[in-house]
């Protein structure tokens, strides 16, 4: 074959012509479908996370396009914003009625994914990563915000919490006329929507305050008195702000007076008090309080979160934790119970490649339980667990986690980020999914 | 042996504070009669203290650490006592000449160790796994951390605690991390450095306990520490004779 049959000469100015254009714009989006099943046909994703890949990547003005003349509420956290999305998704009519994206997609892509599947839906709500909301936040300005909490995760790779609290504020000066619904229990939230003006504040305690012992505005001591929720500066005026919302026990109350008894099918107390902040933005919506019961009564596993799968004749449930925010929630849950127990702990990009976050979490209530260690990180939580006074075994497989525990075991399993995500393959693949 | 864990709530935001409860737990295994206690900010650092560690923190969080511990001087003045210190990054940091901040290019330290901080320079921030065999009259083995730090460190004077095989240490251009002399141990290394190194830590029970280092048997949790060295310095391509830790 001649040479200049195969030179490119002239393509690449064509297709500079090409960019911006519908004709281009219809043309990535199909590219992005094609990538996507061939993803899907070999079996290596769903092949949704690459369509989003290619379409926000071939196509920088997706985002913005997609997102014109949409309702965007927008929902992040550190932890709980994955269930919370989908619970506010719920509340406000379902993924018939509502845009949102896909458990874990949850940067720029995944977003712009989402919403070029729109349809005739107008109202969207996406959950966003932490680090990236600010830069979504640009290109697709929100109408409204739900932002939970903010505590440490993979300090590694994402600026520490205080800098995110930071670029937070400063998004949300950009965009002043948007709707905050702020979780100010957490005194980075309280932090960030200081001075913003339309926010509708709430408070569900949040146990994990060591992220949080210095004061944000002038670096002081931030005193908490855990008994009554409250904190507050010891040098300057720094403090819990007043809130709209309160929510204790199951017990939520506006202006002081009880409106509602929380309810929802998923298990913990982490999911209460998600299910509390779902319930806040319905009401706030006009939802009756009905409606909101029966959507959070009747959710059932997000993303693999919180089925049982059935097992070689042993029930497994699963949870993600990956900071320690995360499992001091998962550890309260499972304290009235002596389950057995699978943890498992990877140390990927993802997951944050160090481990040293373990010893920041208190394991001996697992003392009383059968506890048996996965993951390709296998021997940082078995020493761990040792010195922490947890006995446990170590094992190489799924398989053989499972199979140690005796027939008809209801069992639990725990894991960080990529290591979660495996162990959902092996139930999936696996198991049988009863609920 | 009384293990103090200073101030958790500012100091050791990376398990740092997982070094206190391993010189405990390990203590304890060993027969020594062994107490632990965690002094939060505000709280009135113990006399009694055998072992002092420090984590690593944040930049707000360190100034207040270095205000507490200046305040109350005990670890400052080290010749009348008989006390030992663990400190790790910015522990390691306050307790030098000088270090730096976000808002300061140079605030002082404590003066306990000869070392002072600065901004690194034409560099990225220190993250990642690192490798350093410790000076040769510690007689241990490899040691492992993971670091992720700001500043650059330099030893004005004394020995560093070990040279850096792979990963950065105290600064880009030195190759070496920490200090040691017989009082104190400082370094970068966090993961937590002891439960990565258990014979740093049961140097420095020994250091207080007359029996010495050799009649300390291995304990159970040293085959998963083996493990877990293993893992990680095969990863960094170390040979198997220098992975080997543990007796």
């Amino acid at each position: 074959m001649k040479k200049d049959l195969l030179s490119l000469d002239g393509v690449t100015e064509k297709v500079a012509d090409l960019i911006g254009t519908s004709r281009y714009q219809r043309l990535v989006s199909s590219l992005a479908e094609a990538v996507g099943s061939v993803s899907k046909a070999t079996k290596r994703g769903s092949g949704e996370a690459l369509s989003a890949m290619v379409l926000s990547k071939l196509d920088s003005d997706a985002l913005s396009r997609f997102a014109k003349s949409k309702e965007l509420i927008y929902v992040s956290a550190t932890n709980g914003k994955t269930t919370t999305t989908a619970m506010i998704t719920a509340v406000l009519g379902g993924s018939d009625a509502v845009i949102t994206n896909k458990a874990g997609n949850n940067m720029t892509a995944g977003v712009t994914f989402a919403l070029s599947r729109a349809g005739e839906r107008n109202l969207a709500v996406l959950e966003v990563d932490e680090s990236h909301l600010p830069i979504v936040s640009k290109r697709a300005p929100a109408t409204s915000y739900v932002l939970m909490n903010l505590s440490r995760d993979q300090l590694d790779r994402v600026s520490e919490v205080r800098s995110i609290a930071e670029k937070w504020r400063t998004m949300l000066a950009s965009n002043p006329s948007a709707r905050v619904y702020a979780n100010v229990s957490d005194p980075h939230i309280a932090y960030v929507v200081r001075d913003h003006s339309d926010v509708v504040s709430f408070e569900v305690g949040s146990r994990w305050n060591l992220d949080a012992t210095v004061c944000p505005i002038c670096e002081s001591k931030v005193d908490f008195r855990e008994d009554i929720g409250d904190y507050h500066c010891v040098s300057c005026d720094f403090g819990k702000p007043k809130s709209s919302y309160v929510f204790m026990g199951d017990e939520l109350y506006r202006g002081g007076k009880l409106v509602a008894i929380i309810k929802t099918s998923l298990p913990g107390n982490f999911n209460l008090m998600n299910a509390a902040v779902a319930t806040i933005v319905g009401v706030e919506r006009g939802i009756s309080f009905e409606a909101i019961e029966s959507a959070l009564t009747t959710l059932s596993g997000v993303g693999g979160r919180y089925s049982i799968y059935k097992v070689s004749g042993r029930f497994v449930t699963a949870f993600m934790a990956k900071n320690p925010a995360g499992w001091q929630q998962i550890i309260e849950m499972l304290s009235d119970s002596t389950q057995p127990l699978i943890i498992g702990i990877n140390a990927n990009v993802a997951d944050g490649k160090d481990t040293s976050w373990l010893y920041d979490i208190d394991f001996s209530p697992f003392g009383d339980r059968e506890v048996v260690v996965v993951g390709e990180r296998r021997y940082d939580i078995a020493v761990r667990l040792s010195y922490g006074g947890v006995s446990h075994r170590v094992v190489d497989t799924y398989g053989e986690a499972i199979n140690s525990f005796e027939e008809g075991s209801e069992i639990t399993y725990v894991g960080n980020y990529t290591e979660f995500s495996s162990a959902l393959r092996y139930l999936n693949e696996v198991g049988e999914e009863i609920k | 042996m009384k293990v103090v864990q200073l101030f958790p709530d500012l100091l050791g935001t990376y398990g740092d504070s997982g070094n206190g409860e391993i010189l405990f737990r390990r203590a304890r295994a060993r027969g020594v009669g062994a107490s632990y206690q965690r002094v939060f900010y505000g709280d009135p650092i113990p006399r009694d203290g055998d072992i002092f560690v420090l984590g690593g923190g944040e930049d707000g969080p360190m100034q207040l650490a270095r205000d507490a511990l200046h305040r109350d001087g005990f670890l400052g003045d080290l010749s009348s006592t008989n006390h030992q210190i663990l400190a790790i990054c910015a522990g390691l940091q306050i307790l030098g000449e000088r270090f730096v901040t976000s808002k300061s290019p140079s605030s002082p330290g404590l003066g306990v160790i000869p070392i002072v901080t600065e901004r690194i320079e034409n560099h990225k921030r220190i993250v990642g796994e690192v490798v350093v065999e410790a000076d040769s009259a510690l007689e241990l083995p490899i040691l492992t951390g993971y670091e992720n730090h700001g500043g650059e460190s330099r030893l004005l004077e004394g020995v560093p605690l070990g040279r850096v095989i792979s990963g950065v240490g105290n600064s880009y251009s030195s190759k070496i991390d920490g200090f040691f002399n017989d009082r104190i141990i400082g370094t970068y290394m966090h993961g937590p450095v002891l439960a990565r190194n258990p014979l740093l830590a049961d140097l420095i029970i020994c250091r207080l306990e007359p029996k010495g280092l050799n009649s300390f048997s291995p304990l159970e949790v040293d085959r998963e520490v083996e493990q877990l060295r293993e893992n990680i310095l095969s990863q960094r391509g170390m040979s198997l004779s220098r992975r080997i830790g543990l007796r």
